[in-house]
């Protein structure tokens, strides 16, 4: 019974690709769990923000949370934020996943045709990420 | 303001913990004294806020102590205190309330009473640790009469002088006494008086009193309260510490029960808080090092008897000393921050709590001096890292690292120099900026362990958050204002809606704007929870209209599709809580002016289904209250800004649309003005101009004129899945006043819809086309061309409107024409009108011109034909009195003028050119080439046809080919007669039914164009032009296939021999010549001979010295191309017969006649000829009797008969190679001559004489003798011919060698030599010429 909330923000503070990964079937959850998420997930970005600069790594652990809810980033090299929300810790898992999506964003954003900051509409993003979760944060 | 708090304020907080947390609360506080300043009576928050005011700006006072030295002493003055929090005095002194003042307006002794009353209440609640308190009071303004001196009408009135201790104490001296007022009328303490148990001082004030005073009165009573806390301070420091009693936090009360108080640890225990409580007081009374030493103390002792809430209290104590000397200037930000809250609350600025009140210059002030006084600790920034290079000296020196403070503060309590800090240098046992949060969060720590300790713990929490933005470290505030949300502390739902927006508050100060923003809106969120029992909408539709900056969202939507920052999904819950929470507040205006908003800036990030949900709601929303376009202002003071849904319906397409061309205004042309010798300048002086015009790139090039009519099309598509119905549609225009004609329109979904906007302008100038306004979903939407994205369209358009000009309506007495003109500028006609007439048929049409206008005569009128004939034809084909026209105008308005246009339908009646084919070719209009180049194409196949060679190609190749067709013809006609060359016409007059389509009627098109103008628009210089479209049918009448020239009986006449046919299909009367009539049936044709006078002799001379004058010209312009004589000549034949012969038929039966010309008729050379005078003037006399025309001689047989010639040379030029021939021969009258008559005549001498030169005027005589052998009647040829001169050149070298040189040299380089007018002279000589004498002699010769 985990849940995890991903979210790419682009530099505008705009969500460029969401998903969820759940152990929760699916009508089980509430559509108000992902606004709630949501809103976890922006306000972390002030923090994310600030702590970029003080830390050299990419990854932030668990730099925010709200009740039971976690919030750790990761900071690609162009300032793209990645931000998982999750009810549970699984630093490891997190790590992983978070490299996984790094090379497969890079990837992705390698496309002439893919403009940065923009949503990303990839089908084959989608099932990589569908993958990784289901691998390093769901398992 | 929140005049009188309930008195069942104070027994709230039954349990010791204390009830409300004090959110504003930081570390400086803990050194002030605690004052209760309260409003009293019947809420008068205008009259009393100044009062306020000017008690909130004494918060600080400086006194001197006995040892001489000052003591910077600060107040803190709060607006409610429950009573409870003094019951945690003991804890931490800084919580208790020393002081009250109370303020009240009365205007009765009743009310006076009353305030009074309220006074002493107040006074009693707080009883338990009131020091002193003070009332002041503002009455009734004194009546009229009394009022003097604004400023003498101060009173006081000590009532209570049990404090008289105060007047030796005051420093300030500026107490006025009681006895100089005495002598001012009206003191208010003396008509009303406050009752008897009333026991404190108050002071009097009239309402409108400017209260000069004050500030000091508060000083004093200020001072009254330091020294009350100083000496308890001092009685708390002379106490033994064997004697201290345990002081205790309120909860702790249960827990000290039974305890052994005098065991060593307690004792401790009661020493350590003692020398905490001491350690406060010293604070509060100003001495600092003292206080810092104290704590350090009483730190160390609690910690070694594990007391935690204490120890937890005095570090917090220790932070907050250091932070006294540290950050003084937060006490100034605070004031700051104070005043820029005030503005958000607007109208009810005293529902907040009390501090905001003490934002004055006075506090900045003093705070500024007191800052400058530690002249390190000027500025924010620069404070920290000096005191922090302080600190290091100062722990480098004593070698006593950081960690070890408590150790070393026991040594240094005792080297602890009074204010030595002051003097530039920081205590040594103060806190390190950097230690201070690690102090405050031992004590969180500490506090933490105490379940009723949480209010002590969060505000402690909040006191550090505080300091740590300050330090300018957000991480550590973020990790404080963490802390506060898990601190377990039972709370109200409004005291946790209290926390969030405190949190947002200090979020927002460090600029974790999307932290504040979070909670600011689970603040929003909480206070209308749906538990809550009482929502508070207006609570949480300001705070979510507060988080708008940290979703990245704007008030203005032109703001936020400008930006397209932020997270969509969040952007829309925001403001679809904002919405629900306007609605639920009943402004239907906001949550329309929201849900509008909300439709422009997030329609790119809805899905379709949610497009049209909202654009439903917005109706449903907007059927409460309409939307329009103007700011809202919120009670408190914020505008929401108009949101216009600028893309609902989608504009694709916008076009200015110019007036219809028939009234389209015009430049009229003006002659140009003489602007010196130079053509062209390359200075331009109106550059100004030209580069404004640049500038305006939206420029419209069109014109649209005042009070007309004007259109702008719009092209609309419509987004949403169902019908959009769009109402009021109009312009939006700027700069000239524009009447908008209102248009509504259903747009179908998805499909684009074209859309006509009209509007009147009502003045003249520029009018700034800004887009247009509509009504759609129950909003008034300004949608501006410079808002729409994503669109190639301009911000604006600007167009020109000039001043009105008149209209006209125009009407002919013509039918008008089923079909339109293809004429260029077809676009401008009005009317039109057609009409038929038959070749040379005259005709006229009345033309009449109404002046529609209401207002505007009709004063300027030019009328011009235009028609797709060349313009000398137009000219003969279209007449208009202009002068009769012109004598017309002005036409007053609404009324009419008539003028008629004579039309004369003028074609080519020589055959075999066909008129159509003259005209087009000879028609310069460049438009006019299509329409040439169709009517050509039925000729073009005939092209080949040598019999009509000159239907096709240019003029210049149909000259030609004219010349050509001549040459066929002379040589055809050879030796033979020129008569015969009739006989070569057949061909071509067989060749007339080839003709007949092309013949058989001509269309011509021709506009009647007519500019008009009037009024200020006529000074201005433009007009109006339209037109009356003419379609002429020419039907082919009179038509002449053939022509010959006969010389007639007399020599000054010649005969033109005509074939004319009847080409229409009645029978036509001729009339050629005066008297002579001929009926032709339709369809045929006859031959009429008419005589005309031939061309004298000085016309050609004319004819020849112009065309002399021309070649030398064209010389002169290195032209190749000469003209030749002849050509001139024959030109001028051609003319002289076009004068001379007109022939006027009539269709019999109808009384449709005309004229037909021989205009354009070609001669020939044998033609020419005969049609000039001839040069050579005969004088032939046989047998001595001079040769009359048709007179008969006769002679016998062998008998000779004398002949004698003489030729004068008539013409200006001498002949030259003339050749005199005589030839007989008979006439058998059968057409067959017989020219051999060798045995039948005989002459004496040569029947050959050739004559070299014949001068001007000059006479040559020839005699010679004739025999006729046989009787019979004979014929006399006498011709004289001249034959080009290389012929006979020998003759010439020897009259005229010049002329041979030169002639010879024009046949080595022909066209191109020089040439004078001999040259041309003989150029015309080189042309073969027969001159005949006509008729020829008859002769009779008889037997004997």
């Amino acid at each position: 019974m985990s849940t995890y909330y991903f979210v790419i923000v682009g530099h505008n503070d705009n969500p460029i690709f969401e998903k969820e990964f759940s152990t929760v079937n699916k009508e089980q959850r509430k559509e108000d769990h992902r606004h709630l998420s949501q809103f976890i997930a922006h306000a972390a970005l002030d923090l994310v923000d600030e702590h970029k600069w003080k830390t050299a790594n990419m990854q932030l652990k668990s730099i925010d949370r709200f009740n039971q809810w976690f919030v750790s980033a990761f900071i690609t090299a162009s300032q793209i934020r990645f931000i998982i929300v999750h009810d549970n810790k699984n630093d490891e898992g997190i790590k992983n996943f978070f490299h996984e999506i790094y090379d497969t964003y890079i990837k992705h954003s390698m496309n002439a045709f893919y403009k940065i900051d923009t949503p990303i509409k990839s089908p084959m993003f989608e099932k990589k990420s569908e993958i990784f979760g289901r691998k390093y944060l769901l398992s | 303001m929140r005049a009188v708090s309930g008195p069942g304020a104070s027994n709230v907080g039954v349990d010791s913990v204390i009830s409300r947390l004090d959110y504003e609360q930081n570390a400086l506080h803990h050194s002030c004294l605690l004052v209760l300043l309260r409003g009293v009576g019947p809420s008068r928050a205008r009259i009393l806020q100044r009062a306020f005011e000017k008690v909130r700006r004494v918060n600080n006072i400086k006194v001197t102590d006995s040892s001489g030295n000052v003591r910077n002493v600060y107040f803190r003055f709060i607006h409610d205190h429950p009573v409870e929090h003094n019951d945690w005095g003991d804890f931490q002194t800084h919580r208790r309330l020393l002081g009250l003042v109370t303020i009240g307006k009365f205007d009765n002794q009743t009310e006076l009473n009353e305030l009074c009353r309220h006074h002493e209440s107040l006074k009693v609640r707080y009883g338990s640790t009131l020091y002193e308190s003070r009332a002041i009071f503002f009455g009734p303004d004194a009546d009229s009469n009394s009022i003097i001196n604004h400023q003498m009408k101060d009173g006081l009135s000590v009532v209570d002088n049990k404090h008289a201790v105060l007047q030796t104490i005051g420093e300030h001296g500026v107490r006025p006494d009681t006895g100089t007022k005495e002598c001012q009328p009206g003191r208010i303490q003396d008509e009303y008086t406050t009752p008897s148990n009333f026991k404190s001082q108050a002071f009097f004030y009239r309402e409108q009193d400017s209260c000069v005073d004050l500030e000091a009165r508060i000083g004093d009573f200020l001072n009254a309260l330091f020294w009350v806390l100083e000496s308890r301070r001092l009685e708390r420091s002379r106490e033994k510490a064997e004697k201290v009693s345990l002081l205790l936090a309120p909860f702790e009360k249960r827990d000290f029960v039974g305890l052994d108080m005098e065991s060593r640890n307690n004792r401790k225990r009661c020493v350590g808080r003692v020398m905490k409580n001491l350690a406060d007081l010293s604070l509060q009374a100003g001495l600092l090092d003292e206080a810092l030493s104290l704590y350090h103390n009483a730190n160390e002792t609690l910690r070694s008897v594990g007391d935690s809430l204490w120890v937890g209290a005095s570090e917090e104590g220790l932070c907050a000393a250091s932070a006294v000397i540290l950050y003084p200037q937060m006490r100034e930000i605070e004031t700051l921050h104070r005043n820029a809250s005030l503005q958000e609350t607007g109208t009810s600025p005293l529902r907040k709590t009390p501090e905001k009140w003490r934002a004055s210059d006075a506090t900045k002030k003093i705070n500024v001096t007191a800052a400058t006084t530690t002249d390190a600790l000027t500025s924010h920034s620069s404070s920290c890292s000096s005191v922090s290079s302080i600190l290091t000296n100062n722990s480098s020196a004593s070698g006593t690292p950081t960690t070890s403070t408590s150790s070393s503060s026991t040594s240094t309590i005792s080297a602890v120099a009074p204010m030595g800090h002051r003097n530039g240098e920081l205590p040594g046992n103060i806190l390190k900026p950097e230690e201070i949060p690690n102090y405050y969060r031992k004590a969180i720590i500490n506090y933490s362990k105490y379940r009723h300790a949480a209010t002590i713990e969060t505000e402690a929490a909040l006191k550090a958050t505080r300091i740590c933005i300050e330090q300018n470290s957000p991480l550590d505030v973020a990790m404080f204002l963490q802390n506060i949300l898990y601190i377990n502390l039972s709370m109200s739902e409004p005291e946790r809606v209290k926390q969030f927006e405190i949190i947002t508050e200090l979020y927002q100060q460090i600029g974790y704007q999307r932290k504040a923003a979070f909670f600011q809106r689970l603040a929003a969120l909480k206070h209308v929870h749906q538990g809550s029992q009482a929502p508070d909408w207006t609570q949480s539709y300001r705070l979510l209209l507060g988080s708008f900056t940290g979703y990245l969202l704007s008030l203005d939507s032109l703001e936020v599709l400008e930006n397209a920052a932020g997270w969509p999904a969040l952007q829309i819950d925001l403001l679809q809580s904002l919405i629900t929470a306007a609605r639920r507040l009943g402004h239907s205006a906001l949550a329309t002016r929201h849900m509008t908003f909300l439709l422009q800036t997030q329609w790119g990030n809805m899905t379709a289904t949610e497009q049209s949900e909202m654009a439903v709601q917005l109706q449903n929303l907007s059927a409460q209250c309409e939307g329009s376009p103007v700011p809202l202002v919120l009670e408190n003071g914020t505008v929401i800004p108009p949101a216009n849904l600028t893309d609902l319906p989608y504009c694709m397409k916008v076009v200015v649309k110019d007036l219809p061309p028939h009234l389209r205004p015009q430049r009229i042309k003006i002659a140009k003005a003489d602007s010196g010798p130079f053509l062209f300048t390359p200075i331009h002086f109106n550059s100004v101009d030209s580069r404004d015009k640049k500038k305006n790139k939206n420029k419209i090039a069109f014109l649209w004129v005042q009070s007309d009519l004007c259109e702008v099309c719009v092209t609309l598509r419509n987004p949403l899945p169902f019908e959009l119905p769009v109402t009021d549609m109009r312009l939006l225009t700027n700069g000239v006043v524009f009447e908008s004609l209102p248009q509504t329109i259903i747009l179908q979904p998805h499909a684009p819809t074209h859309i006509s906007l009209h509007g009147t302008p009502i003045e003249t100038g520029q009018l700034d086309l800004q887009g247009y306004s509509t009504h759609t979903l129950g909003v008034k939407s300004n949608c501006r061309l410079k808002h729409m994205r994503g669109r190639n369209l301009p911000p604006n358009y600007l167009v020109e409107v000039i001043p009105a000009l008149p209209r006209i309506a125009i009407k002919t007495s013509l039918p008008q024409t089923a079909t339109f003109s293809n004429m260029s500028r077809a676009d401008i006609v009005v009317t039109s009108a057609s009409l038929t007439l038959y070749n040379g048929e005259s005709s006229s049409c009345t033309i009449t011109v109404r002046n529609e206008s209401d207002t505007l005569p009709l004063e300027h009128l030019e009328v011009s034909i235009n028609s797709n004939v060349e313009q000398e034809l137009q000219k003969k084909m279209f007449r208009i009195d202009d002068k009769a026209l012109q004598a017309q105008l002005p036409v007053a308005p609404l009324s009419t003028i008539e003028f008629i246009l004579h039309i004369y339908a003028d074609a080519d009646f020589v055959c075999p050119l066909p008129p159509a084919a003259g005209s087009v070719h000879s028609n310069s209009g460049g438009a006019s080439n299509e329409h040439g180049a169709s009517s050509l194409s039925p000729y073009s196949n005939m092209s080949g046809h040598a019999s009509l060679p000159m239907r096709v190609g240019s003029p210049d190749h149909r000259r030609q080919q004219e010349s050509q067709n001549l040459n066929v013809r002379s040589t055809l006609s050879g030796a033979q007669q020129s008569l015969a060359s009739l006989n070569v016409q057949p061909g071509a007059v067989g060749g007339l039914p080839n003709l007949r389509p092309a013949q058989s009627s001509q269309h011509i098109e021709a506009q009647l164009r007519l500019k008009y103008s009037g009024g200020e628009a006529l000074v201005a210089g433009y007009c109006r032009q339209c037109a009356v479209s003419f379609n002429l049918e020419l039907l082919p009448s009179a038509q002449i296939t053939s022509w010959d020239v006969l010389p007639a009986e007399i020599a000054s006449q010649f005969y033109l021999v005509l074939d004319i046919s009847n080409l229409t299909a009645q029978e036509m009367s001729l009339n050629y010549t005066d008297n002579k009539n001929i009926l032709i049936e339709a369809k045929e044709s006859c031959r009429v001979p008419i005589p005309v006078d031939r061309c004298s002799l000085e016309q050609v001379c004319i004819a020849r010295a112009a065309e002399v004058a021309e070649n030398l010209e064209r010389e002169l312009c290195f032209r190749t191309q000469l003209l030749s004589f002849s050509d001139a000549l024959s030109k001028l034949c051609s003319t002289h017969i076009a004068e001379r012969v007109k022939i006027n038929w009539l269709l019999t039966g109808t009384d449709i006649k005309g004229v037909a010309s021989l205009r354009g008729i070609v001669l020939s050379h044998e033609m020419v000829d005969l049609t000039t005078v001839s040069p050579i003037q005969w004088y032939i006399s046989f047998q001595d009797a001079p040769v009359q025309p048709h007179s008969e001689m006769t002679c016998t047989v062998g008998q000779r008969a004398q002949l004698s010639i003489s030729l004068t040379n008539q013409s200006l030029q001498p002949l030259k190679n003339l050749v005199l021939t005589i030839k007989f021969y008979q006439d058998y009258l059968n057409g067959m001559e017989n020219y051999n008559l060798e045995t039948r005549v005989a002459i004496s001498g040569p029947n050959r004489i050739t004559i070299p030169v014949l001068e001007k005027s000059a006479q040559s005589q020839h005699n010679c003798s004739v025999i006729f052998f046989t009787p019979g009647r004979f014929k006399a040829s006498i011709e004289c011919a001249t034959r080009p001169q290389q012929q006979g050149s020998g003759i010439l070298t020897r009259s005229c060698p010049e002329a041979t040189k030169l002639s010879q040299l024009e046949t080595l380089s022909s066209p191109s030599a020089n040439l004078n007018t001999l040259s041309a002279s003989s150029l015309d000589e080189q042309q073969p010429h027969v001159w005949k004498f006509i008729p020829p002699i008859e002769v009779t010769v008889m037997e004997p």
